[in-house]
């Protein structure tokens, strides 16, 4: 009895061998992404593998031009907008998208200029829970939310039903005030275009202004368009089984070129071993690659690698009021050498200390394998009215120099002990600030940093309570102006300029000045001026502007890099 | 009365270390165990540490993240970060023990007097504490740990925090076990009978006579623990980068585990090192314990 | 008997309800701050945070926040998963044939090598045999799950391209979704599908990629029952009737096989719910590294990423496995012998 089980286990066995390991099916392009995708709702779909996968179902009115960031290229609209062909007014507040004709939704429907207003007005309305309807709010109404405190602004769904209209052929859209980066807010996938019959019929926004509450700020997951989709871009979504994989299929009615692979597959994989065999072994055609792998991919014959800047900085930033009750991170939380006290990065010359403690040409060299460059402050490379400024060198002497003169003389005497944080798995961030730490605690053995990794909910939330003393960040565009990089590390209100106690009004004038200005030279000044009051004040120090990297099978032609796009993002329908 | 039982126990015990020496897998636990002890206690020695303050924290010359060979200065080569993998393995030593004896001797504590109170005393006591264990018995060992190691944080500290918690659930149960068995001797009755306080009868009679099988876990447990440990830290849940904890450095290597298209075993000493020093220490406590199974046994012994 | 399964019902019901407390008090204590976090992805939605909190009311008291939560469970909502991006029963409803599918290959390995290698220790102790299987279940004991499985992954799929990770092939995933009436999925098993559909590519596809995942976990969770298995033979062959069968001269063999194990295996059931359990525990690292989307790689995905509501279903739904395994396990046991039925 046994010996037949054994028997046929091995036959079965060797069935098994002969057939061989599935091959690579050249229609069909196998995509690889680390991290789930959250919703197929364009007024909730804020994360890269979401808004990915948008792009390609979905079209906007105008998109980025292959590996441009300040070059756009027709869609929906069939003309880009400016003021020379009328298209945007003088004063830089009316802007008219002539709409494409005989352009088909997945379902078969005609686009109309209706469809486009319907759209916008939707995705506003219902302004999902950490979704990005922000970006489309904040030039259009110029309040950047429709809630407050969990509850509505009276009057914002007038606001954003005036902000935007058809007129015959074309769709015209109503600011508020001038808002000179819109065109690139426009290419992301919160301005994606709906079918207005179709989303209404699946319990989208009705079309009634008087109605707008009902749909707006719907549950997690309870959003309209969470799973479904019906766009008209070169890819119709067939299937998607949530956190596993989705199936994308050629639209074959698309108003453009068809797209060349019938068939793309995405699958989350998250171990890099396991990505990185079932890509080598052809399994896998498209994935994104971290800097610390990319030479030794470079080896591989057959493939496709790509490096490419990104509109993106990794920051150190030092927080000048520190949030002391039960902080674990402050030590004893005064000036005794067991701790520090809530203004111990208020002091310029400790500030300056820390920046000149990281090897910034060690971390571009050793862990970014080369890939990424130093940017002098926030408005990175590839951002318009970029300039360099002062940016500290790694230097030892330096270090001991302020920090001698810190705090009147009396820190080198005391000594210090704080805790500086980073995110788990984000080797840049975790170096940064090991070489603070190890660094400055060698100068003086009262010196004593202690480094620390937090998951991401958690350091997020510690960052808004104002407990972390130093840590470090990154940010990425969600459009290509210095606005979006000026706003969350100068403005008192800014994502981290906010929560690290930096206020300086001066600099809160010139932002609100910059976005209102239409004036490309009147910008120009604007944007240098903040890019001083950065290196003067130093509320932050620049580390790393990342080069993001891809690797194609070599069989796949037509991938556009844009530094706009990390790695994980792929025009499948540009692919041939 | 002393005297006259010295002898029968100085016999068993003689009796016991034959059995055990008789065990070639017995010799070889215990002497791997002997020269892991030996590593743990001289590591100062053997790897000096370069930060006094923070020995655990492994020593780290530049930053890059690829590993590389063992060579001159770093007999067994660099994980990714530059950290010295000799040194990672001799105060990873340190670490295991640290983890696996004090989780197991914590849970030892908390499990076996719970077991003993549950079990000797019997009724609503007997009830609550079982029912208790029997709430932490369901959730299997793993997803526990994880769930208190997320609650309690990363470290080190964390995980033997949280490990005990999920531990101490067995040795209450078979603790109790034992202690029912024994509960009705005519020598506990008899001691019951002489007045002797009810904490008197636990600690001189019902415990040494009810522990055996919770010892023989208790050994087994000391290595495996180093491998939920491990899992632990390879998802991201366990000691910081740079830490001197074999599971860690296994985690550091993780994406060097299979080397570049062509060369995949090109990075061998990243995993090669910290993994046979977690084997072999998981191997030597369990061939111990097996072999202090085999031995004290009543029922086995004497056949 | 119909008492003794009431009773243990009863049990059950008090045990899974005192599970539910435990895991709903370990992830509620995180502050409200913290655990609205788990709904944010980027820096740019931090600003949410209290308004999450306030929306689903995680600064309310923790015995408020428990009986909505049962009350929720009881209507079968379990709540949102950030991580599956779907209802968490829906989630769960998807993964969970995966990880029933490969622990109905590698149980049955586990139990019926695990209890011939443990008879043949036993019966051979203290001989070569014995220390060789010892040694050899220990270091599969011994190894850490995750590079037992990227080393045989690294084999037998980058170097001989035999056993691919995850669950199906990418043509016959095409082919099941592209023929809803020709492929009917009963149980989300390939295995099984593929056999009541009388497709049998779709069931050798599934297998080839079901065998380095096995082969990972009866490695790994088979030392457990080697030795329990083991000692309990040993145990059985020192008895009184084994040793006068002996001595009569009935032959050696038999007595070990056909009596000394039957009566040794009834030991080696009080730990198959722990089998279960560490099975189904091993699934987890299994799962990670072969990529196969079962409860485990949801798990380790929601642990770290703090979806709270995946963390606390699986925690119950594994929990709920467990004691009815026990429960089982109990019955079957009292069906054999009669005495336990008496405490």
């Amino acid at each position: 009895m046994k010996k037949l089980h054994f028997f046929l286990a091995s036959a079965f066995l060797c069935l098994m061998l002969v057939v061989p390991a599935g091959a690579a099916d050249k229609d069909t392009i196998v995509s690889a992404i680390i991290s789930t995708i959250q919703s197929m709702d364009p007024a909730k779909a804020y994360d890269d593998s979401s808004a990915n996968k948008l792009y390609n179902i979905y079209d906007t009115l105008v998109a980025f031009k292959k590996t441009k960031t300040d070059e756009f290229e027709p869609r929906i609209a069939t003309e880009i907008p400016t003021v020379a062909n009328g298209g945007i007014s003088k004063d830089g507040m009316t802007y008219t998208f002539k709409i494409r004709k005989g352009v088909k939704f997945h379902n078969g429907a005609d686009l109309t200029p209706q469809d486009v207003v319907y759209s916008f007005k939707r995705n506003m309305i219902t302004d999902a829970e950490g979704g990005p309807m922000a970006l489309l709010l904040e030039p259009l109404t110029g309040i950047g939310n429709t809630r407050k405190d969990g509850k509505i602004i009276p009057g914002i769904f007038e606001k954003i039903d005036n902000s935007i209209e058809a007129k015959g052929d074309t769709v015209v859209f109503h600011l508020p005030k001038p808002f000179p980066p819109i065109l690139g807010i426009l290419t992301y996938t919160a301005g994606a275009i709906l079918d207005k019959d179709w989303a209404i019929a699946n319990g989208c926004w009705d079309g009634n202004i008087a109605n707008a509450a009902k749909f707006n700020g719907p549950d997690t997951g309870k959003e309209p368009l969470h799973h479904i989709t019906n766009g008209t871009n070169a890819y119709q979504l067939k299937k998607w089984e949530a956190g596993k994989e989705m199936i994308l299929e050629r639209f074959d009615d698309h108003w453009g070129k068809n797209a060349a692979f019938k068939t793309v597959r995405i699958k989350i994989i998250p171990e890099w071993s396991t990505r990185k065999m079932m890509f080598l072994n052809g399994d896998v055609n498209d994935m994104e690659i971290d800097a610390q792998y990319f030479a030794e991919m470079e080896k591989t014959k057959g493939i496709k690698l790509y490096k490419y800047p990104q509109l993106g900085v990794v920051c150190a930033m030092f927080t000048q009021k520190i949030e002391m009750t039960a902080n674990p991170y402050v030590g004893s939380g005064k000036l005794d050498g067991k701790g520090i006290p809530s203004n111990f990065f208020a002091d310029k010359n400790v500030r300056l200390a820390f920046a000149y403690a990281i090897d910034y040409k060690a971390i571009i060299k050793e862990v970014a394998n080369g890939l990424g460059s130093i940017p002098a402050n926030p408005i990175v490379d590839g951002l318009p009215y970029q300039k360099d400024t002062f940016h500290p060198q790694f230097d030892l002497a330096k270090v001991e120099e302020y920090l001698k003169k810190a705090h009147g003389g009396k820190l080198w005497k005391t000594g210090f002990k704080l805790t500086l944080l980073h995110n788990t798995g984000r080797e840049i961030r975790r170096v940064a600030a090991t070489m603070m730490a190890e660094n400055i605690s060698s100068l003086n053995p009262k010196f004593n940093i202690d480094v620390q990794a937090m998951d991401w909910g958690e350091y997020l939330t510690a960052i808004q309570q104002h407990r972390l003393p130093g840590f470090v960040v990154a940010w990425g565009a969600d459009y290509p102006d210095p606005h979006n990089f000026v706003y969350p590390y100068l403005h008192s209100e800014g994502f981290y300029s906010k929560y690290i106690g930096y206020n300086n009004p001066e600099a809160d004038k010139l932002i609100k000045m910059g976005i209102e200005t239409a004036s490309i030279d009147e910008r120009r000044k604007i944007y240098y001026k903040l890019q001083d009051i950065w290196a003067e004040d130093i509320p932050g120090v620049t580390i790393i502007q990342k080069l993001g990297a891809k690797a194609l099978s070599g069989h796949i032609n037509g991938f556009n890099p844009n530094p706009m796009y990390q790695g994980t993002y792929t025009f499948y329908y540009q692919l041939y | 009365m002393e005297t006259k039982t010295e002898h029968p126990k100085l016999k068993e015990i003689k009796f016991t270390l034959y059995r055990i020496f008789r065990n070639p897998s017995a010799i070889i636990g215990i002497i791997l165990l002997l020269a892991f002890t030996f590593v743990a206690i001289f590591a100062p020695l053997i790897a000096p540490p370069k930060y006094k303050h923070r020995p655990y924290m492994m020593p780290h010359k530049g930053y890059s993240m690829t590993p590389k060979a063992p060579n001159k200065d770093h007999v067994f080569g660099t994980t990714s970060g530059q950290y010295d993998i000799f040194y990672g393995v001799v105060w990873g030593t340190r670490s295991a023990f640290k983890v696996g004896i004090i989780v197991v001797i914590t849970a030892f504590v908390i499990g076996a007097s719970l077991g003993i109170i549950a079990g000797y005393y019997g009724g609503w006591i007997d009830e609550i504490i079982m029912r208790v264990v029997d709430v932490f018995f369901a959730v299997p060992f793993t997803i526990l740990a994880m769930a208190f190691v997320v609650r309690f944080g990363r470290g080190l500290d964390q995980i033997m925090i949280a490990l005990t918690l999920v531990v101490w659930r067995r040795y209450a149960r078979v603790m109790r076990a034992g202690v029912l068995s024994v509960r009705n001797e005519d020598y506990i009755l008899a001691a019951k009978s002489m007045g002797v306080t009810d904490i008197g009868i636990m600690l001189r009679h019902v415990f040494p006579n009810a522990v055996y099988p919770v010892m023989v876990i208790a050994f087994m447990d000391a290595g495996s623990i180093v491998i939920t440990a491990a899992f632990l830290s390879f998802i991201g849940l366990g000691a910081p980068i740079g830490y001197a904890d074999w599971g860690q450095m296994l985690a550091m290597a993780r994406n060097y585990i299979v080397g570049p298209a062509g060369e995949p075993l090109k990075f061998w000493y990243t995993i090669f090192f910290p993994g046979t020093a977690m084997i072999l220490f998981v191997l030597a406590w369990n061939l111990f314990g097996d072999a202090i199974r085999d031995a004290f046994d009543p029922k086995l012994r004497r056949k | 008997m119909a008492a003794f399964i009431a009773r243990r019902l009863m049990f059950m019901v008090v045990v899974l309800f005192g599970v539910s407390i435990l895991m709903f008090s370990i992830l509620m204590s995180f502050s409200p701050e913290r655990r609205a976090a788990a709904f944010v992805r980027t820096p740019q939605q931090v600003k949410e945070i209290p308004n999450l909190v306030k929306k689903y009311g995680l600064d309310k008291p923790f015995y408020i926040q428990y009986v909505n939560w049962i009350k929720q469970i009881s209507q079968g909502n379990f709540g949102y998963s950030t991580v599956a991006a779907s209802p968490t029963l829906d989630a769960i409803k998807k993964y969970f044939p995966t990880t029933i599918e490969l622990n109905l290959f590698s149980l049955p390995i586990i139990i019926t090598l695990g209890i011939w290698l443990g008879t043949v220790a036993g019966i051979h102790r203290d001989t070569f045999i014995d220390h060789t299987t010892r040694i050899v279940a220990i270091i599969g004991w011994s190894l850490p799950t995750f590079l037992f499985a990227l080393i045989l992954l690294m084999i037998f799929y980058s170097q001989f391209q035999l056993f691919p990770p995850e669950i199906i092939s990418n043509h016959i995933d095409d082919f099941i979704s592209n023929n809803p009436d020709k492929f009917i999925q009963y149980t989300g098993m390939y295995v099984i599908d593929g056999l009541l559909n009388g497709n049998f590519e779709v069931v050798f596809d599934a297998l080839k990629h079901l065998v380095l995942p096995v082969v990972t976990q009866v490695t790994v969770v088979i030392a457990i029952l080697v030795r329990v298995m083991r000692s309990s033979m040993l145990e059985e062959i020192s008895k009184d009737y084994i040793i006068t069968a002996k001595a009569k001269g009935v032959d050696t063999h038999t007595i070990n096989h056909k009596h000394a194990k039957k009566n040794a295996l009834l030991p080696a059931i009080t730990v198959a719910g722990w089998l279960v359990a560490l099975s189904i525990e091993g699934s987890v690292a299994v799962e990670f590294i072969f990529n196969r989307a079962g409860l485990g790689l949801l798990l380790v995905k929601a642990a770290t990423q703090l979806d709270i509501p995946v963390v606390l279903a699986i925690s119950i739904l594994l929990g709920l496995i467990y004691v009815v395994a026990n429960l089982i396990i109990d019955v079957l046991y009292a069906v054999i012998d009669p005495r336990i039925r008496l405490n």
